[in-house]
């Protein structure tokens, strides 16, 4: 059964891979095998759920068959493009060594404990409710089953009215599941316990990986070790949720932002894959569908400020292009397919301008934020006893007070990425504000139920931006006391006091 | 600037990152130990499969698709209300799970099928609710499950 599921991920992540190959070619991306896995791995994913989603009239007779070869097909194509274009030649080469210095064995050391640390606490946690947790079985794994067991009448369920079960989710991750399943022959418990930890550990990896090509080993290992150090990013992970995997798509989009601004000359294949990382963050959460219109649109706005209209309207193209099959297919699936999000459906005019109008609601959500913003990393929380501070555990204090005693420093090709990054995080939290605020069901339960998780989306995103504008650790040189470094390149930007 | 100062100056970035390392290990090492000390084992069972096995007698009398109704000991409404209260969540986890074990067949929060799956974990039906809603015991399964018939 191993088998038969570790091969249910080869031409997933061999397409991804191979996109990866042919839009960040060799040649001008000097990445290394890892982070390509890591980029290719769960792109790959997304892209066979998409194939999966447009080929399920056929369930219930051939669906199998015809997108496993379909699959093939597009990956035997894929390969013979990147052969073609010399992708292989130079993809598996070490990237440049710049900045790749190492501070000593205990930035090293730590790391790796903490990662063993965080994958038995992972194993613990998937072993003791191997059905994850409650919106494990509420949605993900139910539309899952929903999907594998119906067959040809899989669309019933979406016309069922089971509403509170929240057919209009997309479907990435059970689609993800279902295929897995039909590898192993039957459903397994298995399957979504393996997705959720290759989603996590991707996550991490993707953190670890871009950050030690961007910012050197160190920042790499320790912006992971920091995020894989959060107890609420490894308990959600292992609940089978799909806010980690769309954690994941944002940081991927994110990421290849700083990949594509780092180019001497300007290559478009980074920017078209970090548009469908945006689009495959819309086709995993409703979430995801909001931060997918704020990347289409912030990241073009910066680019058109920082570099006239002309760049603006070329890489709002790009993006537009790369995010195009997963908004097509999401297209389809809310128009022919979803019933109304609950969000929606719950409305009202008056009822709608009532909340709009309503101050208090303004600030108890800004209190939420603040509360659960101080401590959503420590856990999973009792929704009747939510925790106290804790600022030994990894959070936004420590990773603030990290920042102002590390300093900051950043290479001046990270500036639109920087600046695209944070207005990104801090637009996306806005737009979950304005959801909150006009949110039909009662404000209390929505904030306790799902504010933590809203944040854990961003988290590795916010992780990545502030180790890409951390001072790297090693101590500044002799006789510069301010700090300031004259390295070529490289712009030092000293915090605090002189 | 005073002595202090300039070494502080100096090594402020090394200290930064030792403070992160120390509180990063400290907070995985605390989430590993919270989670083997409260470990079942690997031999237990944990309670959604629990409610899975006693659902499985059901399905043999259930039909591949279709719809099924659910009653339980207190009405879906206040199930509902209770979860979103944050009181109790036990009875609508005990729906969910229905649900989640019976698809793809689907299970409507009331008793106004013709099959119906009555759920009583810990309580007994409530006979005023069964006769109005016309049910007849078809399968009593132990445990609370019953499966009653709907008179037309």
């Amino acid at each position: 059964m191993i088998a038969l599921l570790v091969s249910s991920f080869l031409l997933p992540v061999a397409v991804g891979v191979l996109i990866g190959l042919l839009l960040l070619p060799p040649q001008k991306y000097r990445l290394s095998p890892a982070l390509r896995l890591l980029i290719g791995g769960g792109m790959g994913l997304g892209i066979t759920s998409l194939a999966g989603f447009l080929l399920l009239p056929l369930a219930g007779s051939r669906y199998f068959l015809l997108r496993e070869s379909a699959l093939l097909a597009l990956a035997l194509a894929l390969g013979w493009l990147a052969y073609r274009r010399g992708g292989f030649t130079g993809a598996f080469a070490r990237p440049e060594s710049a900045g790749q210095k190492r501070s000593g064995v205990l930035f090293y050391f730590v790391p790796v404990v903490i990662t063993v640390s965080a994958a038995v606490s992972f194993a613990l946690t998937t072993l003791a409710e191997p059905h994850g947790k409650w919106d494990a079985f509420l949605i993900w794994n139910m539309h899952a089953r929903f999907l594998f067991r119906s067959g040809a009448d899989w669309m019933d369920y979406f016309r069922s009215g089971l509403e509170w079960t929240h057919p209009d989710y997309p479907l990435l991750i059970p689609l993800a599941v279902e295929r897995a399943w039909e590898y192993c022959g039957g459903e397994t418990l298995v399957v979504p316990a393996v997705i959720s930890a290759f989603f996590t550990f991707s996550v991490a990896g993707l953190v670890a990986s871009a950050l030690g090509t961007l910012r050197g080993r160190d920042q790499g290992c320790l912006g992971a070790a920091f995020l894989l150090a959060s107890p609420l990013f490894i308990l959600i992970g292992a609940s089978q949720l799909a806010d980690v995997p769309l954690a994941y798509y944002i940081l991927g989009a994110v990421t290849l932002l700083f990949l594509h601004d780092r180019l001497p000359e300007p290559h478009g294949g980074a920017l078209a894959m970090a548009g469908l990382f945006a689009g495959l963050a819309a086709w995993t959460k409703n979430e995801g569908i909001l931060f997918c219109a704020l990347f289409l649109s912030v990241r073009p706005i910066v680019s058109l400020l920082s570099a006239g209209p002309g760049r603006g309207i070329r890489e709002l193209l790009l993006l537009a292009a790369g995010a195009s099959p997963a908004l097509i297919v999401l297209m389809i699936f809310k128009i022919a397919l979803a019933p109304v999000s609950d969000l929606i459906a719950g409305q009202n005019p008056a009822g709608l301008l009532d909340r709009l109008g309503d101050a208090g609601r303004y600030g108890t959500i800004f209190l939420g934020y603040l509360r659960t913003g101080l401590t959503f990393t420590q856990g999973i929380p009792d929704v009747r006893a939510p925790f106290h501070l804790n600022p030994a555990v990894p959070g936004i204090i420590l990773l603030a007070a990290c920042l102002v005693l590390a300093g900051r420093e950043s290479d001046p090709g990270d500036r639109d990425g920087i600046v695209t990054g944070w207005a990104l995080v801090l637009f996306t939290l806005a737009g979950y504000f304005l959801v909150l605020v006009v949110t039909p069901h009662d404000l209390n339960w929505h904030l306790l139920t799902s504010l933590n998780r809203l944040l854990l989306q961003l988290w590795p995103a916010a992780i990545f931006l502030v180790f890409m504008s951390a001072r790297t650790p090693g101590p500044a040189p002799s006789g510069a006391p301010d700090g300031k470094r004259k390295k070529a390149g490289v712009k030092a930007k000293r915090t605090g006091r002189k | 600037m005073s002595e202090m100062g300039l070494l502080f100056g100096r090594y402020r970035g090394r200290a930064g990152y030792l403070l992160l390392m120390a509180c990063a290990l400290y907070a995985s090492v605390l989430l590993l130990y919270e989670k083997a000390a409260l470990f079942p084992g690997l031999s237990s069972e944990d309670p959604v499969s629990i409610h899975e096995s006693r659902m499985a007698p059901l399905r043999a009398y259930l039909p591949d698709r279709g719809a099924v109704g659910y009653v339980t000991a207190l009405e879906i409404e206040k199930i509902f209300a209770r979860e979103r209260a944050l009181r109790d969540v036990e009875l609508l986890g005990h729906f969910i799970l229905t649900q989640y074990t019976l698809a793809p067949v689907f299970v409507y929060p009331r008793p106004d099928r013709p099959l119906v799956v009555g759920n009583f974990i810990g309580a007994r039906p409530d006979q005023a609710l069964l006769d109005h809603y016309g049910l007849v015991p078809l399968k009593d399964f132990g445990d609370g499950l019953i499966l009653y018939r709907r008179k037309e």
